[in-house]
C-alpha cells in the first residue's frame, strides 16, 4: 500500500461528501435546534433531525443499521401503527360520546385534504403523490406517514417533516385564521358542558364498534383504526392498566424514536434538495390552512343553525392534531373571556377530527387504488 | 393522561354536588355566592383560603381537564368564606369550588 492509497482510505469520508450533504446537515441541525431550543415536537423532530444528519454522512436508509430500521418499520408500515396504539391509549373519547353531534366537525375538518389534492394534481403531481401531500392537512403524523409510505415513499421525508413541524406550529398558524374567520361575538359564545355521564359499558364498546364500522366502510384505513382503537380499548377496559401504560409510554416512545430516525434517514441531499420538497411543504401548509378554514366554516354554520349556541372556534379543532388543536380552541375562547370554558366541546371536536383524519386517509388510499394510481 | 383523569368526567356525582347552578353557560358563576366547576377535572392547585379578599380576575384554583390547566378566576371581588376542594380532588361539572361570604 503506497502513501496515496493510505491517504485515500483516510479521506474517504470527505470524498463522498457533497455541498448538498452540507446543506442537509444544516437542515438536520436546524430541526434539532428547533427541538432543543423551541421544543417544537421535540420527541419527533430531534430524532428526525439527527437521522437527517447521519443520513448525509453515509448512514442513510439505503445501507446498514438505518436500512434495517427503515425496512422493519416504514416499509412494513409498522411504526405509525405502533404509535397509534399509544395514541389510542391516550385519547379520551368521552367528550365526543357525550356530544356525538361533534362528529360533524371532525368530518368538516378534512375538506382541505381534498382541495389540496386537486391543486397538487393541477400542479403536476401524480395522484398518489398528491393524495399523500393532501393528507398533511389533517396534521395527523402517523396517518400521513402511513398513507405516504404506501403511495409515495419517495416523498416520506418532506411529508413527515411538514406534518410534524406544522403540528408544533399550530399555536402560530391557527390563531390568525381563527380571529379572521370569527367575530368577537362568536368567540364569546359560552357552551355549557351538559355532558351526560358516559357509561363504562359504552366507553368499552365504542372502540370495538368503531373498528367494526370503519374497517367495513374504509378497509384501507382498517390497520390505523384497529390500532388506535386497540389502544383505546386497553385504556377504557380498566383491567389491563399495565398494557395501557406500556402503550402510552414504552411502546409509543420506542416506535417514535425509530420512526423519527428512519424518516430522517430518507432526507439525503439527493432525495430532499428538490423543488418538489418545497412544493410539499407549501402545499401541506395550504392543506392545513384549508382544513382549518373548512372546520371554522362548519363551526359558523352550526352557530347559525343553533341560533348562536355553538362557539365556532371549536370548528378549528376538527383537524386531527390531538390534543393541541383542542387546547388551542379552548385557549382562544379564554383570551376573550377568562370565564369561558369550551375545552370539553373542543376536545369532542378534536377527537372526532382524529377519527375523521384516519377515515379520510383510508378513503384517499381507496380513491387512489380506484383510479389505478397504485 | 392517567386513567384516573380519564375517569374524571364520569365520576359519580358527590352528594349535593348536582349541577344546580349551570344556567349561565356552565362557566363559573359571576354573581352567585359560589364558584362552581365549569367542566369536570382534577384540582391541581388552590390559590386562596377562607378569609382571603379576592379581586376580579384573581386566580382561585387550577382545574386540570384533558391534560390542560384551566385557571378558575374570580368574576367579582369578594371575601372567600369557604374552599370546598383540596389539591388532588376530582370534581364534577357543577361542583362547588369556592364560596364567598359577601
Amino acid at each position: 500500500m503506497n502513501f496515496n492509497d493510505i491517504l485515500q482510505q483516510l479521506t474517504q469520508g470527505f470524498q463522498a461528501f457533497t455541498w448538498g450533504n452540507a446543506v442537509m446537515i444544516a437542515v438536520g441541525v436546524v430541526l434539532v435546534t428547533l427541538a432543543v431550543v423551541k421544543e417544537y415536537e421535540p420527541v419527533l423532530l430531534l430524532p428526525i433531525g439527527f437521522g437527517c444528519i447521519i443520513a448525509n454522512l453515509g448512514m442513510s436508509y439505503e445501507t446498514g443499521m438505518m436500512k434495517v430500521i427503515y425496512d422493519a418499520g416504514i416499509t412494513t408500515e409498522l411504526f405509525p401503527l405502533l404509535i397509534f396504539i399509544g395514541v389510542g391509549a391516550m385519547i379520551d373519547f368521552r367528550p365526543l360520546l357525550a356530544m356525538p353531534q361533534m362528529v360533524v366537525l371532525g368530518a368538516a375538518g378534512q375538506f382541505g385534504i381534498y382541495g389540496t389534492l386537486l391543486l397538487a394534481v393541477l400542479l403536476g403531481f401524480k395522484l398518489p403523490q398528491a393524495a399523500s401531500i393532501g393528507v398533511i392537512g389533517a396534521i395527523d403524523g402517523p396517518t400521513a406517514i402511513f398513507v405516504a409510505s404506501k403511495l409515495a415513499p419517495e416523498m416520506l421525508g418532506p411529508i413527515a417533516v411538514a406534518a410534524y413541524s406544522y403540528m408544533s406550529l399550530i399555536p402560530i398558524i391557527q390563531p390568525p385564521i381563527m380571529k379572521l374567520m370569527t367575530t368577537r361575538k362568536e368567540r364569546l359564545v359560552r357552551m355549557e358542558y351538559a355532558g351526560r355521564p358516559v357509561s363504562h359499558r359504552l366507553a368499552v364498546a365504542f372502540p370495538v364498534i368503531v373498528t367494526l364500522v370503519v374497517s367495513l366502510v374504509a378497509p384501507s384505513a382498517a390497520p390505523l383504526i384497529a390500532t388506535l382503537m386497540l389502544g383505546n380499548l386497553l385504556r377504557e377496559s380498566g383491567v389491563v392498566d399495565r398494557l395501557s401504560k406500556a402503550a402510552q409510554n414504552e411502546i409509543i416512545n420506542i416506535a417514535t424514536l425509530f420512526l423519527g430516525l428512519a424518516i430522517g434517514s430518507t432526507m439525503t441531499a439527493s432525495n430532499f434538495l428538490s423543488w418538489s420538497t418545497l412544493a410539499v411543504l407549501a402545499l401541506g401548509l395550504l392543506a392545513f390552512v384549508l382544513d382549518t378554514v373548512a372546520g371554522l366554516l362548519f363551526g359558523k354554520l352550526m352557530y347559525a343553525l343553533t341560533g348562536g349556541k355553538i362557539n365556532p372556534l371549536i370548528g378549528a379543532c376538527g383537524i386531527s392534531a390531538f390534543p393541541m388543536a383542542g387546547r388551542l380552541s379552548a385557549k382562544m375562547a379564554q383570551e376573550e373571556d377568562f370565564n369561558n370554558f369550551i375545552l370539553m366541546h373542543a376536545m369532542g371536536a378534536n377527537t372526532a377530527g382524529q377519527l375523521g383524519s384516519v377515515v379520510a386517509g383510508g378513503l384517499l388510499l381507496a380513491l387512489v387504488a380506484g383510479f389505478g394510481g397504485m | 393522561m392517567t386513567p384516573e383523569e380519564a375517569g374524571a368526567p364520569t365520576v359519580a356525582a358527590p352528594e349535593g354536588a348536582l349541577p344546580v347552578a349551570t344556567v349561565n353557560g356552565g362557566a363559573a358563576q359571576g354573581d352567585s355566592a359560589t364558584v362552581i366547576a365549569p367542566i369536570p377535572g382534577t384540582i391541581i392547585a388552590v390559590s386562596v383560603q377562607p378569609g382571603d379578599r379576592v379581586e376580579h380576575g384573581q386566580e382561585l384554583c387550577v382545574l386540570e381537564a384533558m391534560k390542560m390547566k384551566n385557571a378558575i378566576r374570580a368574576t367579582r371581588a369578594g371575601m372567600v368564606s369557604k374552599v370546598h376542594v383540596a389539591v388532588g380532588a376530582q370534581v364534577r361539572q357543577g361542583q362547588p369550588l369556592v364560596s364567598y361570604s359577601d
